[in-house]
């Protein structure tokens, strides 16, 4: 193998690819990097047990091969260098020589066999996305998502095929988020299901930059190519149970307030929610056309109102702040409203300029 | 300067075996032991009486040893219950002298009396009139006085039975630093064997050892051990106030076989949860947290926990989460002797608690409240007036626990 690119060629497929990577990996060609050089093209290649990424650039080649290297020595050294135009030269098969100007490293390779092929597709759902429509869905239900390996399934993100309708659902048990968007499928009666990681999901919104996604979903895997980039992932096992089933769908107090000032007296009152204990809990009052926040700690005591407009009844419930603070990250419209039907019920937030978004959050029992 | 304080530490003299006695005044003098029903395996001796340890039986042994040492042994069931009684209203004879009590164990506890010497005398007065009045109770206490709370410890243990030492700054060299070093609480088996290798032997040569050595050797605890042994012990008497609150509750059954499946496994557990409900919602408390410890008959263990989310206390809840781990971990390859439950991370019910999706908190409210009911009927009407219809099952539970939750009696083979 014997290639010549830059050095912002070589950085952006190594970024790419080094999210499928994990260099303490036990399994030591999960901590490298594969190279492919063939027809004027370098195939980038990271794997792990349940991610695969594969990064195309174009380059000159000079002579075709391919090899193994430790992930993260080649970028470490890649990005030290100078930029410069690069050669990447497999003169044997044991070492690489980085090469640029009169300066030259020689890295350590492995076995490029031993590198298991990333799967293919065999059937399944198969639909295209923009990439702004995938952007907004990931970032809509991914803060959602819970971080606690014990409950693996719901560190995933539920993806749900309906015809040209895509859901996204993201939930920690505590809160669900769920948005939806058009994609373009051949087959409009198509309809199924999978749930990957949501970390794994907003790598992918990341990486893409414009265009469409192509995404492909059969049982174990499903896989993303766009641009230059292929991404396979294993599906989380395990299923969501009945989300639909925990929305409510009938209110007794409905209220629209200023987005911004619901969010900055909510943190406000949370700083005095914080000793508390670890629900961080605010007790929210809605009463004539006022909704006031407040809670009481060691620290002392908070308490903010605004005006809002109600329609039903007067209630009382108190949630966890940081639930509700955190759905403004993903509403930015002016107003939000907010949806109660009793103090142990879920609550709903929404947008009201957005009709495919939807928040549910959980009260805090007190 | 501040002045030292002055605490009592007092220990009931051979507990079980007296408040045997004192119910059965026929067996007064004679060498006698308290102990488990061995066709329960039970068979070991709880407590013993002066006249038995004379003989060289040990709280310990088992049955067939002590009555090797000593024949004609006379052995008595014990009586949890009444002993229960018996060391709660000692334990009020004592709080009219200060309101610093601190129970350890059944039968011990520390007083601080600083603040009463203007009323009831120095502290040996104060002894001396706490022996006799326990006397007059039919029991004996032993009582040390000291100004702290291990080197009272170590006093009580001087004179027995029915006797007051007095530990002070002049004696305590010659009264207790000849004293083996495991005589002192929390020098248990392993930092003896540690202690031993270095050559230290005695509380005095703790005392004189170099604290910094103590301190490679066992950490933070090697500085307290050098503390305590040289008279450095700061800790407060707790009052019974600020005793610590419950930080698990847990109950756990030696079975009167062993368990070869898991159904009989799951009815020992309904019967464990069910107590430790109970408990939880006396104390008023909910559970984050639950540990299964199972006990083979070569008598290892291993022990298995799992968080509860959300926090809860229903004996099905508890049921539920210990039979998955039951499940997850155990595969009958070897029976179990003996299961035990502890519900940890208590939070009070009163905490606010943030609700769950597909959390199951209906059904789990539902149940707590059944619960509630049935202990309310139980109080009212009997503690069999209502149990599970599997407990009345043959079920590998020793008699004590007859008629308690509806085990009925004869319900065993």
């Amino acid at each position: 193998m014997l290639i010549t690119t830059s050095k912002e060629n070589l950085i952006t497929a190594i970024n790419a690819v080094q999210k499928a990577i994990n260099p303490k990996s036990i399994i030591p060609m999960y901590s490298c990097i594969k190279l492919e050089a063939k027809e004027n093209t370098v195939i980038f290649t990271g794997a792990s047990l349940d991610i695969g990424i594969e990064c195309r650039i174009p380059v000159q080649v000079e002579k075709e091969g391919s090899t193994l290297v430790p992930a993260k020595y080649f970028s470490d050294i890649v990005r030290k260098l100078p930029d410069v135009p690069i050669t990447l030269d497999l003169s044997d098969s044991l070492e690489m020589t980085i090469r640029y100007e009169k300066s030259y490293f020689t890295l350590k390779t492995m076995e490029v066999e031993d590198f298991p092929p990333l799967p293919t597709f065999k059937g399944g759902l198969d639909f295209q996305i923009p990439s702004e429509t995938l952007k907004k869905l990931v970032r809509q239900t991914s803060f959602a998502a819970s971080a606690d390996e014990l409950k693996a399934v719901f560190t995933g993100l539920l993806w749900e095929v309906n015809g040209e309708e895509l859901g996204l659902v993201g939930t920690d048990t505590h809160r669900l988020a769920w948005g939806k968007g058009s994609v373009l499928i051949e087959n409009k009666e198509a309809k199924g299901s999978f749930i990957i990681p949501a970390k794994i999901a907003t790598e992918v919104s990341r990486l893409i930059q414009e265009g469409s996604c192509h995404i492909q979903a059969e049982k174990n895997t499903v896989f993303f190519t766009f641009e230059n980039i292929k991404i396979n992932c294993r599906v989380l096992e395990g299923n969501f149970p009945n989300y639909r089933q925990v929305i409510p769908q009938q209110y007794v107090t409905t209220i629209q307030a200023e987005s911004r000032k619901l969010r900055d007296a909510a943190e406000r009152i949370s700083l005095f929610a914080l000793s508390n204990d670890s629900s961080n809990t605010i007790n929210l009052k809605v009463s004539e056309g006022a909704l006031t926040i407040h809670s009481r700690s060691d620290i002392g005591f908070g308490q903010e109102e605004m005006a809002v407009e109600q329609t039903g009844e007067d209630l009382n419930i108190a949630f966890n702040a940081r639930y509700i603070t955190d759905v403004f990250k993903v509403i930015d419209g002016d107003k939000v409203i907010i949806q109660l039907s009793g103090q142990l019920s879920a609550g709903i937030m929404k947008d009201p300029e957005e009709k495919d978004f939807l928040y549910l959050v959980l009260p805090v029992r007190v | 300067m501040e002045t030292d304080k002055i605490i009592l530490h007092c220990d009931l003299n051979n507990f079980y075996a007296t408040a045997a006695c004192r119910e059965h005044p026929e067996l007064k003098g004679l060498p006698l032991v308290v102990c488990g029903n061995p066709a329960h395996r039970h068979g070991i001796v709880l407590a013993k009486s002066e006249e038995a340890k004379k003989y060289g039986v040990k709280t310990g042994d088992v049955l067939w040893q002590a009555q090797q040492k000593c024949p004609g042994l006379v052995t008595v069931p014990p009586d949890f219950p009444q002993y229960t009684k018996l060391s709660k209203e000692i334990q009020e004879l004592y709080r009219t002298f200060t309101d610093q009590v601190e129970p350890f164990g059944i039968d011990e506890c520390w007083l601080d009396v600083t603040g009463s010497r203007h009323l009831f005398g120095s502290g040996q007065d104060i002894a001396d009139r706490l022996r006799q009045l326990v006397k007059d109770q039919g029991l004996t206490i032993s009582v040390g006085v000291s100004f702290n709370k291990i080197f009272a410890k170590l006093g009580s243990d001087l004179k027995k039975p029915d006797g007051t030492t007095l530990i002070t700054r002049d004696n305590y060299r010659s009264l207790l630093w000849p004293l083996p070093v495991n005589d002192m609480m929390m020098v248990g088996r392993s930092t003896k064997g540690t202690l031993d290798r270095y050559g230290i032997y005695t509380i005095g040569q703790l005392a004189q050892a170099s604290p910094v050595m103590l301190e490679t050797l066992f950490g933070i605890n090697g500085r307290k051990l050098w503390e305590y042994a040289n008279g450095e012990d700061q800790r407060p008497v707790l009052s019974f106030e600020t005793i610590a609150e419950a930080k698990s509750v847990g109950q756990g059954i030696t079975c009167t076989r062993d368990l070869q499946t898991e159904k009989e496994a799951l009815q020992i557990l309904h019967f464990l949860a069910q107590r430790v409900a109970r408990r939880l919602r006396e104390g008023r408390f909910l559970a984050q947290s639950l540990s299964l410890i199972m006990r083979s008959p070569d008598l290892s263990f291993r022990s298995f926990q799992c968080p509860l989310k959300p926090a809860g206390r229903s004996a099905q809840l508890l049921v539920d989460e210990a039979s998955a781990l039951l499940r997850k971990h155990h595969d009958w390859q070897t029976p179990i002797r003996a299961l035990s439950l502890q519900a940890g991370s208590l939070i009070h019910d009163d905490t606010p608690l943030q609700q769950c999706l597909w959390g199951g908190e209906n059904r789990r409210q539902q149940e707590e409240k059944l619960e509630a009911v049935t202990d309310q009927l139980r109080q009212r009407f009997g503690a069999d007036s209502i149990f599970r219809a599997s407990l009345l099952l043959d079920m590998a539970v020793p008699e004590i626990y007859q008629g308690d939750f509806g085990v009925m009696p004869g319900s065993r083979v």
